[in-house]
């Protein structure tokens, strides 16, 4: 998962600093800008099969590459419990 | 005129809120704006111009008014502007004076007031005058900055006639009283010039999103929904981004009966996903460069149209020309003329701006077509390239891929080698079609020599106005 996201992150953002330390802050080192963000949501969602509701998610998730894990696979899970 | 009407509104709507960070009525916002309007008439000014600095705030829309009622022009500066670009706009306009909204302090100039002494200045007591509007029908209202295509930027000269023709156009259009009205664009992007006046106006109540409240996706939500906003004026990409939740929809956002884009095209992927999920909203599409007074020509769409119109010839602000300025109804050069037409750059060539049938006019660089009295908004003209010899037009490419119906999104860019020359034409494209089924749907109406190279994506950057980030894309492939 966490191999996944830095993957991702990596192809979207081409941010050496951030391939070099995948812990580093997203936003403050500025990996994400916000307008970036768009095609990370449309990214998670598609490779994880599952639907973001990003209201939903504070903005501090979006900071480290551990917190977007957790995030998805908590959605992973709750997916799996529906079905 | 418009100023005369804010004025009537501000004292017969007096206890209305206008903006409810901090509570300030209409009557507050009158005080604050006749002392700082006081305390302007005391200056002596030479230039006659102010610039405005800072970001979204209470303050700054009193800065903005102080300054017309005094017949001073403004010039909006938003604290995401680079200091080289600051510094630009500082030497083309020699400002008399910065009112500065923030505590930051802008470099290099003469005179400035910080917050503190504004603050200081607008809450004062206000002694027993008169608030008269000093400007005159053909003085400067405002200058915008926009993006020149050699990198310094031109700044746009808007009368007080110009902005007062288009407030009673949108007026007109909208039909509201006292609502509720979102603003998206930087007080910098004359795309707010709509929201905040059409606000003043009518005496609804103005929401302002800042830059940090927009990236908050949480907050943003929170803050729309809170505030129950009726009226929501954006760029298409915005909403686009307000899409992304599900959970936007008519549900969860009951009050939200009007949706108003311009400054970038409206696709019929982001129409249908509207009306999906808001079956009651109206959606205005308007068409303007910053040139004519934010948006020239206005379209309520109602039923889904198989394409979207930005505008309605019945509107009798533009026509089609040749390149030889002849009027034509089909395909061609967009050339606006009228009242809407501003007084043209300030310290810049002004050769777009030219004489039409005895009409001030601008030719805009757009290219579109007119079909059943609606106007069509094709591609910009300047972004002419040359491959392998040939001309090629890359607004051209991309229109010719958006007219696929799969596609909901594309911006054609090229590749050079070292010496600048262009070796391929690249072309990003959001569809749920696959690269192969998109080159086959393509192959008739793409000429071989100039057939880009696609590549596929899923979303494509937007910049700090909230439109697709062009720039940003073709550094990528640097």
């Amino acid at each position: 998962m966490r191999d996944k996201i830095i993957e991702i992150i990596y192809e979207i953002s081409e941010n050496e600093e951030f391939k070099a330390n995948p812990d580093i802050d997203l936003i403050e080192n500025e990996v994400i800008d916000s307008m970036d963000f768009l095609e990370l949501i449309s990214c998670i969602e598609e490779t994880f099969n599952i639907e973001l509701i990003v209201s939903q998610i504070p903005s501090s998730v979006w900071r480290k590459v551990n917190s977007i894990s957790e995030m998805i696979e908590e959605y992973i899970k709750e997916k799996n419990e529906e079905n | 005129m418009i100023l005369d009407k804010i004025k009537k509104v501000m004292l017969e709507k007096k206890d209305n809120i206008f903006s409810n960070e901090e509570n300030i009525t209409y009557f507050q916002l009158y005080t604050y704006i006749l002392n700082l309007y006081i305390y302007l008439n005391t200056i002596k000014s030479e230039n006659n111009k102010i610039i405005i600095y800072g970001h979204k705030s209470v303050y700054y829309i009193v800065c903005m008014l102080a300054c017309a009622y005094s017949g001073i022009s403004y010039i909006p500066v938003d604290v995401s502007f680079s200091d080289e670009r600051i510094q630009d706009i500082i030497n083309i306009i020699k400002p008399d004076l910065i009112l500065n909204t923030i505590t930051l302090k802008v470099e290099n100039v003469n005179r400035e007031i910080i917050v503190d002494e504004l603050e200081k200045i607008m809450t004062e007591k206000s002694i027993e005058i008169e608030l008269i509007p000093q400007i005159k029908p053909e003085d400067i209202y405002y200058i915008i900055f926009t993006s020149g295509s050699t990198g310094s930027p031109k700044g746009v000269q808007i009368t007080y006639n110009n902005l007062d023709t288009f407030c009673n156009k949108i007026i007109a259009k909208f039909n509201i009283e006292e609502s509720v009205i979102l603003n998206q664009a930087l007080f910098s992007f004359d795309l707010s010039v709509a929201d905040i006046y059409l606000t003043l106006l009518t005496g609804s109540k103005y929401v302002m999103l800042t830059a940090k409240e927009i990236k908050d996706y949480p907050r943003l939500y929170k803050k729309i929904k809170e505030n129950n906003v009726e009226v929501i004026i954006a760029t298409p990409s915005f909403i686009e981004y307000l899409l992304v939740d599900r959970t936007f929809n008519e549900d969860n956002f009951r009050c939200l009966n009007t949706i108003f884009t311009c400054g970038e095209t409206l696709t019929l992927n982001t129409v249908k996903k509207i009306k999906e999920r808001f079956k009651n909203v109206v959606i205005h599409n308007a068409y303007g460069p910053t040139e004519c007074t934010v948006a020239v020509t206005m379209e309520t769409i109602h039923e889904l149209p198989y394409k979207v119109p930005a505008g309605n010839y019945m509107d009798n602000t533009f026509c089609i020309v040749d390149d030889n300025l002849m009027r034509v109804s089909t395909q061609g050069n967009i050339l606006i003329y009228g009242d809407l037409v501003s007084k043209g750059y300030i310290n810049y060539p002004n050769e777009a701006f030219v004489e039409f049938e005895g009409k001030r006019a601008y030719l805009t660089g757009d290219i579109g077509y007119i079909e059943d009295n609606k106007l069509y908004y094709l591609y910009r003209k300047d972004r002419q390239i040359k491959l392998n010899g040939y001309r090629v037009e890359l607004g051209e490419i991309e229109s010719k891929i958006m007219s696929v119906e799969s596609v909901s999104k594309c911006v054609a860019t090229v590749k050079r080698n070292r010496e600048g020359k262009v070796k391929k034409i690249i072309v990003y494209v959001v569809t749920k079609d696959t690269k192969e089924k998109l080159k086959e749907k393509l192959k008739n109406s793409i000429s071989d020599y100039m057939f880009p190279e696609i590549k596929i994506v899923k979303k494509l950057p937007i910049n700090e106005n909230y439109k697709v980030d062009v720039k940003k894309i073709e550094e990528k492939i640097k």
